[in-house]
């Protein structure tokens, strides 16, 4: 059913249980599934070409710039806007004002009055108003240090020095990257049946690589001469990330289960495979070593972070010492059981390295990672059933004790002055009895404290008890969703909003994790993909 | 410039969505009425939906009649009647708002549902015609609609403090690497 075409042998999907814990989803990496990869094949497979029709950048790099390319016989474009900005306003947060750069991917190609409109909005991001024709918002800060490196390079007349590349891995990263009829941007709905843009992020993704584009080339332009491209291309779009992208996960229970039944039947066609020819047991000893590479060059400040990938790299050193005859009967499920011996670090890149060769069993996958439903009431189950439900399929919710402070420490909310998603300490700062309901767990647990075990219709029960109305309908999905859920109580104090982060991020195809705080994060985005005029060229599984 | 654009379905659907449970409407209803307005012919449901924040909203079951108060009856008639067993009846007519959660309903539920007329009010039945169909219009909202709205979705915000602004977020104030 996965794939829509072709029935294909599988081993048993690993249990929801195991694979939606939130240390293993915070440990994830990213695979040939994540976004940037599918974007890369579907570029490839329209033989797109990007052309620059508008360079409006004057001597200091500021101006406005037109990416334009066709898919599905319909053109696109990233109109870029580069402007003056100083060190005191350039900032992470989603409370900043100005950016060194807006960015708009247009819908078709815009004519001077649709470039003066934006021009006009992009720049205020948040504060500006947009059109069905505008897809995707973004913008983005230049990272100080590595861009005036390189154009201070370039101007003297050598390339710039490629550790300093890859240490930072961005000239400018973006600080959001809105889509689906934010602030009157297109619906989602109004372009997710155009092949290209069907999956999930597809556009914000398609932004996001022309974004980096234009990085390159507005440090070439104040350079004024050319990188090396093995450089260009070891650069990426940087990324901060924060706590806004951590709801969209509870918020989206279907879509979550999207992505990780196709994770896990990803593994599961792959495992399925009794023996693998000795080309693709090569093909993943070269791909261990891309993975050794990366780890290598993945340094981070963060003291905890750190430790986590320094005992990454001998784990998986260790494990790449072991790898024997990967030709042989069950070879695969041998070494991924291997795996699962050491830490969840460890098994998450097992598991990502495990399917990278095998494209062919794989990638058609792709086409279930978007999905527009949202979980519907089954009104007709007794409450009786969905108490069994509960207990069969959603233990994990009746784990915590929300009597107890430790179980409810944490609040999310929405700020009032920046309506940006925020955590609080519910016992020590105002604004809990305003909290944003992603306490799945403590209202399935309020749920069963009221709900009969007996006959009675839901409906019936709901139209008396109207406030367990939301969870019953998302836990009844389980059955026939088993992803949908993060498995844990997000209120609780131990619970780290990181691991949720790098739980989409991985999806996204970010790699580079540099964890700030348990609350926000840098990554990178397309770090190591082809550059604008090399679709079609191979996309890495990692950057190295 | 906003009026010429118009509003997307995204943002009127996640307006919506808080403004209902600033005014203290159950989250599961607060979703069914949200996602109505994917079927909404344009912005006469928001008048509508503005117009029930603030107001009481319960169900009350007798028999094959439900009762109550703002758009929860249209709501517990589209479960009776997907449940298979009653055909509910309301008293009253169906309003636009109200006709949005009936053609929501059928479409997820996959099942034609039918209302049809009766003396002081209408009744909810299954039937055969084609599901309908979710609209991509964009929304002009009415000024005074959309200031009530975003009037109710201020009441789901926390006000900052100096503790959460530093703690509470994201990325460090700033940034210059």
């Amino acid at each position: 059913m996965m794939d829509g075409s072709t029935h294909r042998p599988q081993h048993p999907l690993r249990p929801a249980s195991d694979v939606m814990r939130l240390e293993r989803l915070g440990a994830m990496m990213p695979t040939r599934l994540s976004f940037l990869r599918v974007l890369m094949r579907t570029l490839a497979d329209q033989q797109a070409v990007v052309t620059r029709p508008v360079w409006e950048m004057d001597a200091a790099g500021f101006g406005h710039a037109v990416y334009s390319l066709t898919l599905d016989e319909r053109p696109y474009s990233l109109v870029a806007f580069s402007q003056a900005l100083s060190d005191a306003d350039r900032s992470d947060r989603v409370i900043a004002t100005a950016w060194d750069a807006a960015f708009v991917l247009y819908d078709g190609v815009p004519d001077a009055a649709e470039i003066a409109r934006l021009k006009a909005n992009a720049p205020l991001q948040e504060g500006g108003r947009f059109g069905p024709r505008d897809l995707v918002l973004s913008r983005a800060n230049k990272s100080v240090r590595l861009f005036a490196h390189v154009v201070d390079a370039l101007r003297a007349g050598h390339q710039p020095d490629a550790e300093t590349l890859r240490n930072t891995g961005y000239l400018m990263r973006t600080t959001a990257v809105y889509g689906n009829g934010k602030f009157g941007l297109a619906d989602r709905a109004t372009y997710c049946d155009r092949p290209a843009l069907s999956g999930p992020f597809m556009a914000e993704m398609l932004a996001v690589w022309l974004i980096r584009a234009f990085t390159l080339d507005l440090a070439e332009h104040l350079g004024g001469r050319a990188m090396d491209r093995d450089l260009k291309r070891s650069l990426g779009v940087g990324n901060a990330t924060g706590l806004g992208m951590a709801p969209f996960l509870v918020s989206h229970p279907l879509l979550l289960d999207a992505w990780f039944s196709v994770r896990e039947t990803a593994l599961a066609r792959v495992l399925a495979q009794e023996e693998i020819s000795a080309g693709k047991a090569a093909e993943l000893v070269a791909q261990a070593q891309v993975a050794a590479g990366y780890l290598d060059g993945w340094n981070v400040p963060d003291p905890d972070a750190a430790q986590v990938i320094t005992e990454l790299r001998g784990e998986w050193a260790e494990f790449c010492d072991g790898l024997r005859d990967l030709t042989g009967h069950g070879a695969l499920q041998a070494v991924l059981d291997k795996a699962q011996l050491g830490s969840i670090p460890l098994q998450e890149l097992a598991f990502s390295w495990l399917i990278e060769p095998f494209g062919d069993l794989v990638d058609g996958l792709a086409e279930c990672l978007a999905t527009p439903f949202s979980p519907v009431l089954k009104p007709a189950m007794s409450c009786a059933e969905l108490r069994h439900l509960v207990l069969s399929t959603a233990p994990w919710v009746l784990e915590p004790d929300f009597d107890s402070d430790a179980d409810q420490a944490q609040f999310w909310y929405v700020s009032e002055a920046k309506l940006e998603p925020r955590l609080g300490d519910r016992y020590r700062e105002p604004g809990a009895e305003r909290e944003t309901p992603l306490d799945t767990a403590r209202q399935a647990a309020a749920m069963m404290n009221h709900l009969p075990d007996d006959d009675t219709p839901l409906w019936q029960f709901l139209s008396t008890h109207p406030q367990h109305r939301a969870v019953a309908q998302r836990l009844q999905a389980l059955p026939s969703h088993p992803y949908a859920e993060v498995q844990c109580n997000i209120l609780g104090k131990e619970a780290a909003p990181i691991h949720l982060l790098r739980a989409k991020l991985s999806m996204f195809g970010a790699t580079g994790f540099d964890p700030k705080s348990r609350l926000w994060t840098r990554v990178t985005l397309a770090q190591g993909l082809p550059l604008i005029d090399e679709v079609g060229a191979e996309a890495p599984w990692l950057p190295t | 410039m906003a009026a010429d654009l118009g509003y997307s379905r995204a943002e009127i659907y996640a307006l919506v969505l808080r403004a209902l449970r600033g005014a203290g409407v159950p989250l599961g209803w607060c979703q069914d009425v949200a996602q109505a307005l994917e079927f909404a012919g344009t912005d006469d449901c928001l008048e509508e939906v503005a117009a029930a924040l603030g107001a009481e909203w319960a169900v009350e079951v007798d028999s094959d009649e439900i009762r109550g108060l703002g758009l929860a009856p249209i709501i517990a008639a589209c479960d009776c009647v997907l449940a298979g067993v009653v055909s509910p009846r309301l008293p009253g007519g169906v309003s636009a708002a109200g006709a949005a959660i009936v053609a929501h309903r059928a479409a997820t539920a996959g099942r034609a549902i039918a209302i049809l007329p009766e003396q002081n009010g209408v009744r909810l039945q299954l039937g055969n015609a084609p599901l309908p169909v979710a609209k991509h219009e964009r929304f002009q909202p009415d000024p005074e609609v959309l200031e009530t709205l975003h009037r109710f979705a201020h009441l789901t915000y926390v006000p900052e403090t100096e503790e959460s602004r530093q703690a509470g977020a994201g990325a460090g104030l700033t940034d210059n690497d």
